[in-house]
């Protein structure tokens, strides 16, 4: 049996044997020890996951708590077109999703297609996002009946603006991805973007959970809640009025805005044309810019009070001091000033407002030299913007005086060559109403912490005295006859109490020259003596019924003060209660009335019960 | 006669080559535990398959012991009735049999599923061993190979039906070593090889299917495609790789209990990636230390044989167990392409723990026979004359 061809023969295979097999050990070692280390980390990746959780955005609410901007919950549809199937195949699947989401049927199929095609092991693409919560209910019991199959519904949370048009160019927008896109929603969105959380836990193949194997890394935090000086009710008022107004005289923009003179905050922030922020399908950026922070316009005759405050103010004058006013047509550095048809004879300082006289107030800036014009503006904040906080706040344009030419000195202050926002003239107004002092305009009242409830209230200190309290005081003294009979804005006058204001008719410049295209504005205060707002009403370009400030602003003016001092409850004057000018110290704004919680048309969890004092 | 019978099945088991039964036990005890632990975790069904591998094992082991005490010149007398008894089960697995995995290769018969390509195996080897070993029939030189390939064909081609190529590719590592070692000249193996590596390129594209190609191609380049062909094989090097020195622990290894190696795999092909895990490099050197004894025990034996059908038996059960072990371990850490089959008596699966426990008693007869013989030459030795 043991020849030498068999042993030879085994001892052949033996050695074939232990070669494979000391390769093998050897590999194992390899494997196993050396590259021990790399493995077992890729393993570790393999079954430990992170899940992210995101907290809700902030909320956006008006001082009194009534929400502005909130989270409604809804779900987003994501599709994997290779797990559809068959029947009914991705075509009829694009064509139902289409019909049911309103999303075109050709979009989606490219989108299907794409990811049939693409190689990655579970491709996914986006339907449609923030999809209420009820319809996406009916559409998956849908798909289950007509057993499509690869549907995936994802609860969420999406933007959403209770009050719809309201105050919706200063709320501004987020994006699909949740990040504010414009108005309050980009200039706050660091406080009002939630924190998200993270957790590591260990899965298994299929992505389940392991009990007992959470840890969490940081936690999900919910953004902060803003709110806002904003008052909702007056926003309703001044909205619901200069709405009444632009279907009166059809302009090509309007305006409106209230503030507190005393705290610098803003009560309410109107435009036309507006947006409505639900409904995303056409938005013009010509309607959800924000222009009483970037429009700079020329703002004619409502410039001149703070020229004719200023010299009261450095002495230079006296309401009574008289100026010949050429009886309607001054030749000064060779070009013709009017006063639009009126032949005034001689006019006191305070008729020159009253009556808004172009040749009166340009005499009065000649007699104060141009440095002395440039400085009063200055002082009154042109040319600056206000500091609201909005990066696209526009500073106006203001030029410093050595570029004046020898009429800037006319000119400017009955407004015309320099350009200011809206918002510039609320401020400058606000000095005047507020004894002299200019107050920090703002829009934020007050952050609230989600969690602990406590709020944070930034302090907004005053930007300093521009005028003496007694050039205020006069200079309110003149502008209380512009509403008086003589006046150029009787409309503007409210029963019961004293307004403060100044009309403005400004011309347009076409192609260099002024033609026959307005802003009409009223811009004033009231009760004269102690004011509960300054607001401004201003109509870009009427069309229709008139283009006179008197006529087209003051009467708006005159219903928003009506209805927002009777809201304030503001006792008229001369009857029990009043508040004669100047004396005791001033209400403070939130005093004038009760806050009622608002619970609005829109509840839901995040509602406040009562609104945070 | 009971009596007798039971003497002489004594006489014959006392004269086991134990070395070899200890190294069947300690595999079969390492693969119980093994599936016992990914059972555990797996949960459901997967919970008591240990309990039926015990049983199979406890089957196996019974037979192991009968056919050890058997004749085996005896059983290679009768072994076309075992041939006949398989080749009927493999056509009849073409007609009756479930497909799992493209392979159409599990036939239910007396209220169990059993893999008849698992029982042809011993069946097949003992038939070609007896062949092989008929004087005249030598594979030394060309006419024997034509029987020889007849034997060998019949059921390599049933296998290919249904289709398993990786049992298919088994049947020829069984065999091989018998030709080699009855002889088989040099020049012929060369030609052999020459031949294989001309017409493999050319198998590779018309005759493989997708499937198989994925497999060859992930072998090639491992980190191919993860996603899905090369899936279990990242997976269970990562286990593998994770396990160290000591390994994770009894029933600890992460890859198959979060279900990364997937649950239906990881008692059955890659087994040895839960042992290397859980165990280290100490447990896995420990089972690979073990098939070399297993297989140097069955060489040992092939080379004692008293005759060439012994020899032949024993051997063809070394190529066996060697083709199983080395591809199932290799698989696992990207030594060997992926071909779905079994690691010996390690496994869970009830037809081939059987085929390798006949096989395994096979040689034990070889080994019993020698020793007997070799205790008759010592009698007559030592027997006054």
């Amino acid at each position: 049996m043991h020849q030498d061809l068999y042993s030879s023969r085994l001892a052949w295979i033996g050695v074939f044997l232990l070669v494979v097999f000391t390769a093998l050990a050897m590999r194992f070692y390899v494997v196993q020890i050396t590259r021990h280390d790399e493995l077992y980390e890729k393993a570790r990746e393999k079954y430990t996951a992170t899940s992210t959780q995101l907290g809700k955005r902030g909320q956006i609410y008006d001082r009194n708590g009534s929400l502005l901007a909130g989270n409604l919950a809804c779900r987003d549809i994501f599709a994997e077109p290779k797990l559809f199937g068959k029947s009914p195949g991705p075509g009829m699947v694009a064509g139902y999703l289409a019909r049911r989401l309103g999303v075109p049927r050709e979009v989606l199929a490219a989108k299907f297609a794409a990811a049939i095609q693409s190689d990655r092991p579970h491709p996914e693409v986006v339907v449609s996002r923030g999809i209420e919560i009820k319809r996406a209910g009916e559409i998956e019991a849908d798909l289950r009946k007509m057993r499509i199959h690869g549907i995936r519904f994802a609860d969420t949370t999406r933007r959403y603006y209770p009050k719809d048009t309201l105050l919706a160019n200063l709320l501004g927008f987020t994006t699909n991805e949740g990040h504010g896109d414009a108005g309050i929603e980009k200039l706050f969105d660091g406080r009002l973007l939630p924190a998200r959380g993270e957790k590591t836990f260990e899965q298994d193949r299929k992505g389940n959970l392991i009990p007992e194997t959470e840890s969490e890394i940081s936690k999900a935090r919910n953004g902060v809640n803003l709110y806002l000086t904003i008052q909702e009710p007056l926003q309703q008022i001044v909205e619901s009025e200069l709405k009444v107004m632009v279907e009166h005289h059809q302009p090509k923009v309007a305006y409106a805005v209230m503030a507190d003179p005393r705290t610098g905050a803003i009560l309410a922030m109107a435009q036309y044309p507006t947006f409505n922020p639900n409904d995303r399908r056409n938005m013009d950026p010509e309607c959800w810019q924000n222009k009483i922070l970037t429009h700079g316009f020329e703002p004619g005759s409502i410039m001149k009070s703070t020229v004719v405050a200023g010299a009261l103010d450095m002495g230079l004058i006296t309401l009574n001091k008289t100026y010949f006013c050429e009886n309607g047509l001054w030749v000064y550095a060779n070009r013709t000033l009017r006063d639009s048809g009126h032949r005034y004879g001689t006019l006191t300082a305070s008729e020159i407002i009253q009556k808004s006289s172009n040749i009166g107030t340009a005499k009065i800036a000649v007699d104060m030299g141009k440095e002395r014009v440039a400085e009063v503006l200055t002082r009154f904040g042109f040319g600056k913007p206000t500091g609201l906080g909005f990066p696209e706040e526009a500073p106006g344009i203001f030029r410093p005086v050595r570029k004046w030419d020898g009429l800037s000195v006319t000119r400017m202050p009955i407004g015309q060559g320099i350009l200011v926002t809206p918002l510039q003239m609320v401020q400058a107004y606000c000095v005047m109403a507020n004894r002299g002092v200019m107050p920090q305009l703002h829009i934020l009242d007050r952050i609230e912490d989600p969690e602990t409830g406590r709020a944070e209230r930034p302090d907004y200190p005053s930007r300093g005295r521009v005028i003496k309290e007694e050039a205020a005081e006069l200079i309110t003294q003149a502008m209380k006859r512009v509403t008086k009979e003589g006046g150029t804005a009787p409309k503007a006058a409210v029963a019961g109490f004293e307004v403060a204001g100044k009309t403005g008719t400004a011309q347009k410049v076409e192609n260099g020259n002024y033609g026959n295209k307005y802003v009409s504005s009223f811009i004033g205060y009231v009760p004269a003596d102690n004011p509960a707002f300054v607001l401004i009403v201003s109509a870009d370009e009427p069309t229709r019924n008139g283009y006179y400030g008197g006529t087209v602003a003051a009467p708006v003016f005159s219903r928003i003060a009506e209805k927002a001092l009777k809201f304030m409850l503001i006792p008229q004057e001369g009857q029990p209660g009043a508040t004669s000018g100047g004396s005791g110290p001033p209400p403070a704004a939130g005093s004038y009335y009760e806050p009622e919680p608002d619970m609005g048309d829109f509840t839901s969890d995040d509602a406040p019960t009562s609104p945070v004092p | 006669m009971i009596r007798n019978l039971f003497y002489t099945v004594r006489r014959r088991l006392v004269r086991m080559d134990v070395m070899m039964l200890f190294c069947v036990l300690l595999l079969l005890l390492i693969g119980l535990q093994t599936i016992y632990s990914t059972g555990q975790e797996a949960g459901g069904s997967f919970a008591r398959h240990w309990l039926r591998q015990t049983a199979w094992a406890g089957v196996g082991m019974f037979l192991f012991l009968g056919v050890a005490s058997c004749d085996y010149r005896w059983l290679g007398r009768i072994s076309w009735l075992f041939y006949f008894i398989g080749l009927g089960l493999l056509v009849l697995v073409l007609f009756f049999g479930l497909t799992v995995n493209h392979s159409k290769s599990w036939l239910p018969l007396l209220g169990v599923t059993v893999q008849p390509a698992e029982l042809a195996k011993p069946a097949t080897l003992l038939i070609f061993a007896w062949v092989a070993s008929r004087p005249g029939l030598r594979p030394s030189s060309f006419f024997p190979l034509l029987p020889l390939g007849a034997v060998f064909g019949l059921p390599v081609f049933l296998i290919f039906l249904q289709p398993d190529w990786g049992t298919a590719l088994v049947f020829a590592g069984m065999v091989l070593p018998i030709l080699f070692l009855g002889g088989l000249p040099w020049r012929m193996i060369l030609m052999v090889i020459l031949a294989l590596a001309l017409t493999t390129p050319l198998a590779y594209k018309y005759v493989l299917k997708q499937h198989q190609r994925d497999r060859i191609q992930t072998f090639v380049n491992p980190s191919r495609d993860i996603s899905d062909t090369g899936w279990n094989a990242h997976q269970s090097i990562l286990a593998v790789g994770s396990g160290g020195l000591t390994g994770k622990g009894f029933m600890k290894g992460t890859q198959h209990v979060l279900g990364f190696l997937p649950r239906a795999v990881a008692p059955t092909d890659f087994v040895f990636s839960v042992i290397g895990e859980e165990n280290g490099f100490l447990g896995s050197a420990a089972v690979v230390a073990a098939f070399l004894a297993l297989i140097g025990c069955c060489l040992r034996t092939a080379w004692r044989a008293v005759d060439e059908f012994g020899a032949y038996l024993a051997l063809g059960v070394a190529g066996l167990i060697f083709t199983h072990a080395y591809i199932n371990i290799g698989m696992n850490i990207q030594a060997a392409p992926i071909i779905g089959i079994p690691l010996p008596l390690v496994s869970y699966g009830g037809s081939f723990l059987l085929c390798c426990l006949i096989s395994l008693g096979l040689v034990q007869a070889v080994h019993i026979q020698y020793r007997l013989a070799a205790d008759r030459t010592r009698e007559t030795l030592l027997a006054p004359t």
